[in-house]
């Protein structure tokens, strides 16, 4: 395998298994919080490790502030102010804003 | 790319079915159940729902159901069981990506 192929691969499993990892945090959030915080955790560190950025609609599901997997109606508030979405999480208090 | 016994050791073992077939401590043998979570030197598996037993890679071989791939080379529905050597999954589990699979291990096996 050429080096830039190898590189390729390893971003594309890196990618692959951050999908899995927040498909099983949701599967896990209804029995276990933590263990839904700790695969969010390993996802994000595997995107750090290999340098992959987890795509916009996982991001919206992290707390920027404590990393928990975030839930509207569970453990996330979110309302509409002045064109912007603002996702609050309810464990830490940190608010995010992005545009509607 | 789907998870497949070429990229099992490379890929996410969190979720996947497995049991414990060899181990140098015999109160481990036979363990079966859910992969729960991952660490540098354990698999933490979930044996029938609570109850979490910690087994450490080093010196032990599992056996990972995975779901099969698209029925070309193996059944359409069967699943593939894989023998893994416990020693190759060795590091933590976002290096582990990037461990190459040195054919010393292959011949190793063989013999």
């Amino acid at each position: 395998m050429r080096r830039k192929d190898r590189k390729l691969w390893i971003r594309d499993m890196a990618a692959q298994r951050m999908v899995r990892l927040f498909d099983l945090a949701e599967e896990s959030f209804d029995y276990d919080p933590g263990l839904s915080k700790r695969y969010v955790f390993l996802a994000r560190r595997i995107g750090m490790r290999h340098r992959v950025r987890l795509p916009s609609y996982l991001k919206r599901k992290v707390c920027k502030g404590c990393g928990t997997y975030l839930v509207p109606g569970a453990n996330c508030r979110v309302r509409i102010k002045g064109g912007r979405v603002i996702t609050t999480c309810l464990e830490c208090g940190k608010s995010s804003r992005r545009p509607f | 790319m789907q998870i497949s016994p070429n990229n099992l050791i490379h890929h996410e073992l969190i979720g996947l079915e497995v049991e414990v077939v060899d181990s140098t401590n015999p109160y481990q043998i036979g363990i079966k159940g859910k992969v729960i979570d991952e660490t540098r030197n354990i698999l933490k598996i979930d044996v029938d729902g609570g109850h979490v037993r910690m087994v450490p890679k080093s010196h032990t071989d599992f056996i990972f159901t995975i779901p099969a791939g698209n029925g070309r080379r193996y059944l359409p529905d069967a699943r593939t069981r894989v023998k893994v050597k416990g020693t190759l999954l060795l590091s933590q589990p976002e290096n582990r990506i990037q461990t190459k699979f040195k054919k010393s291990f292959r011949r190793r096996k063989n013999k």
